[in-house]
């Protein structure tokens, strides 16, 4: 484990964090008081029953939204004031994501989808690419679109994506959702990989088979977030 | 900027069918107005043409109760016609049939003949301020229409003293060409307003009188309001076609607000989605511009064919209205992309 106290290894910090959705029969509270801390190199496992909050939970890591209530601290830095520029720039530049279910540019190709987050930080580097297609083994496949591919080839590619500008943090909302098991394992053997180069990693999952995929596992019930020993049983 | 350029075409390839709709909408209206706009200036030019083969000293002189200066004609061997009489209708004036000419001087050129009216050659005396205000001092030997036969100029009177209600000043003496060579005399009541008058009380025929100038003058101001109105009708349509394009492109909500959260949660910011989106919009519209006007140039190379006032290609026209056509397209298209791209990208993506 991380030491807890060197403040520089801290990479997210969530304090008192509440989200809240007012709806007209009540207001939905989707997170209640979240205190976690995500340190550099961590594999963090999210599980928890559907409508929970992991979405909501991984979409706050990931700067997409604010907090109804409390704290997200990037890097020891409040995210409170930053601005969309500031917020897309990190996104594009710090964080990947993988997100539930497809979501790949329909009218590009594979490879033209992976070198989004380049064109957008307008630095394309081409070698990176070719490499991320073969660590993905989707190579083959690289000019096809998305809809002339398998699941877990689109998977993948969404993967790659999140990769292509070298992230800290990579955050995954259940990429092995739509994947049949064969892909799905192959799906988490790449993030072990990623992990074992340094990479953050942060992947929502359903399956209790990869509840022990990393080195925390965080379980996630109406809203509350607890951490749970990676020997114990899941609630 | 290639790589935007790429998407903006591999875009274009995915979504082919509604897009061409968006484009045909475009591509017709503006060839449309463009058409319109050639056949208006083309009757344009073709009328100007045929009337300055005329000469523009032609005045034209037209009774507004057309019957009544036919019915003059036709008696005006009973009329005793002149300018300088006290008008009241005497039963006798019916069998007079004293040949009379007005005693006054002519300035220059000549008065009406007895021969004129026994030949009835079509000459005609004009007064001072007819002189000057139609003609501008150069009357003599100029044309004037009334009701469609010419008579030429042929002396200006000096002038005259005149009454409140007659300005003899304003007067066009026309030999009587009829049956008894009575002299019609035709008193122009203002600036344009031809006043032809048979005593008796019995006929008052307000006339008009124009120069050939003012009559070109008058259907190029026509021309101009046709074209102005066009220039309206092409906006709305164009706007119409516009709507239609932005319809198909942008308004597919479903596709591209996803796509949308998607480049965001990448990292893009509003600024590069509005940059990307406007290098799409542009490529469609010039897309349809492009196609606007080859359909144009290709309808009247096969419509000057059959009816060669046409004309050539108005590139003026073409360029100003493509340009109005790509400011309203881009402004529409970024309004609609400036809603979009401040959509949050978990809402874009839900
Ligand atoms: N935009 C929203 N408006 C209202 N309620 C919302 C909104 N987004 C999420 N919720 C609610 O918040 C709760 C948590 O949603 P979330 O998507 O985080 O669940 P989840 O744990 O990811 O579920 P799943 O495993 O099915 O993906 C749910 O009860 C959901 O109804
Ligand atoms: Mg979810």
């Amino acid at each position: 484990m991380s030491c807890m106290n060197c403040s520089d290894s801290k990479m997210i910090v969530l304090e008192h964090v509440y989200q809240v959705y007012p709806m007209k029969d009540g207001p939905v509270h989707a997170l209640q008081d979240v205190n976690v801390t995500i340190e550099k190199g961590d594999f963090v496992v999210i599980q928890g029953q559907s409508g929970s909050g992991k979405t909501t939970l991984l979409h706050i890591l990931g700067l997409l939204k604010n907090p109804s209530e409390g704290t997200v601290r990037y890097e020891g830095q409040d995210c409170k004031g930053w601005d969309e520029t500031t917020c897309a720039k990190y996104r594009n530049q710090t964080i990947g994501f993988v997100m539930q279910q497809d979501a790949l540019i329909p009218y590009l190709t594979l490879e033209e989808n992976i070198r989004v987050p380049q064109m957008i930080a307008g630095k394309i580097k081409e070698e990176s690419i070719g490499k991320l297609l073969r660590f993905t083994q989707i190579e083959k496949q690289k000019n096809h679109l998305p809809n002339e591919c398998s699941g877990g080839q689109r998977q993948r590619a969404v993967l790659a994506r999140a990769l292509v500008n070298t992230p800290q943090i990579l955050l995954c909302d259940e990429p092995t959702a739509s994947l049949d098991s064969a892909n799905a394992n192959r799906m988490v053997q790449l993030l072990r990989g990623l992990h074992r180069i340094g990479i953050t990693i942060v992947l929502v999952t359903h399956d209790k088979r990869y509840a022990k995929a990393g080195n925390r596992l965080w379980y996630v019930h109406h809203g509350r977030v607890t951490e749970c020993d990676i020997g114990s049983d899941i609630p | 900027m290639r790589y935007w350029l790429g998407h903006t075409v591999a875009y274009i390839r995915y979504r082919i069918r509604p897009i061409r709709l968006g484009i045909a909408a475009v591509v017709i209206s503006y060839v449309c107005v463009m058409m319109v706009h050639q056949i208006v200036t083309g009757i344009h030019q073709q009328i100007s043409a045929s009337m300055l083969d005329m000469g523009l000293d032609h005045v034209w002189i037209s009774a507004t109760y057309a019957p009544e200066w036919e019915y003059l004609k036709e008696h005006a061997g009973y009329f005793r016609i002149s300018a300088s009489e006290s008008w009241e209708y005497k039963d006798d004036i019916y069998t007079v049939v004293k040949s009379e000419y007005p005693e006054v001087m002519t300035d220059s050129g000549r008065m009406i003949r007895e021969t004129d009216s026994t030949y009835g050659l079509p000459v005609c005396v004009i007064g001072q301020k007819v002189n000057q205000n139609v003609f501008q001092n150069q009357g003599l030997h100029k044309t004037i229409n009334v009701n469609g036969t010419v008579y030429e100029v042929v002396g200006i009177c000096s002038p005259q003293a005149g009454s409140l209600l007659e300005d003899p000043d304003y007067t066009v003496y026309v030999p009587g060409l009829f049956v008894y060579g009575q002299p019609v005399t035709i008193e122009i009541g203002g600036r344009e307003e031809l006043r032809l008058q048979a005593y008796a009380g019995l006929w008052n025929l307000d006339c008009q009188m124009i120069s050939q100038k003012e009559l070109m003058d008058t259907m190029d101001g026509l021309m101009k309001t046709i074209e102005n109105g066009l220039v309206i009708v092409s906006l709305v349509s164009v706007v119409i076609g516009l709507v239609a394009m932005m319809q198909c492109i942008l308004y597919e909500w479903e596709s591209r607000k996803k796509e949308i959260g998607i480049r965001k949660t990448m990292g893009q910011s509003q600024m590069q989605l509005m940059k990307q989106f406007f290098f799409e919009i542009s490529a469609f519209l010039m897309g349809a511009l492009g196609i606007g006007n080859l359909v144009c140039m290709v309808l009247l190379a096969i419509g000057n064919r059959m009816c060669s006032w046409l004309g050539p290609f108005d590139f003026v026209f073409g360029i100003v209205l493509g340009l109005g056509t790509y400011g309203i397209g881009i402004l529409m298209g970024m309004c609609a992309v400036y809603g979009i791209s401040r959509l949050d990208a978990v809402e874009c993506m839900r």
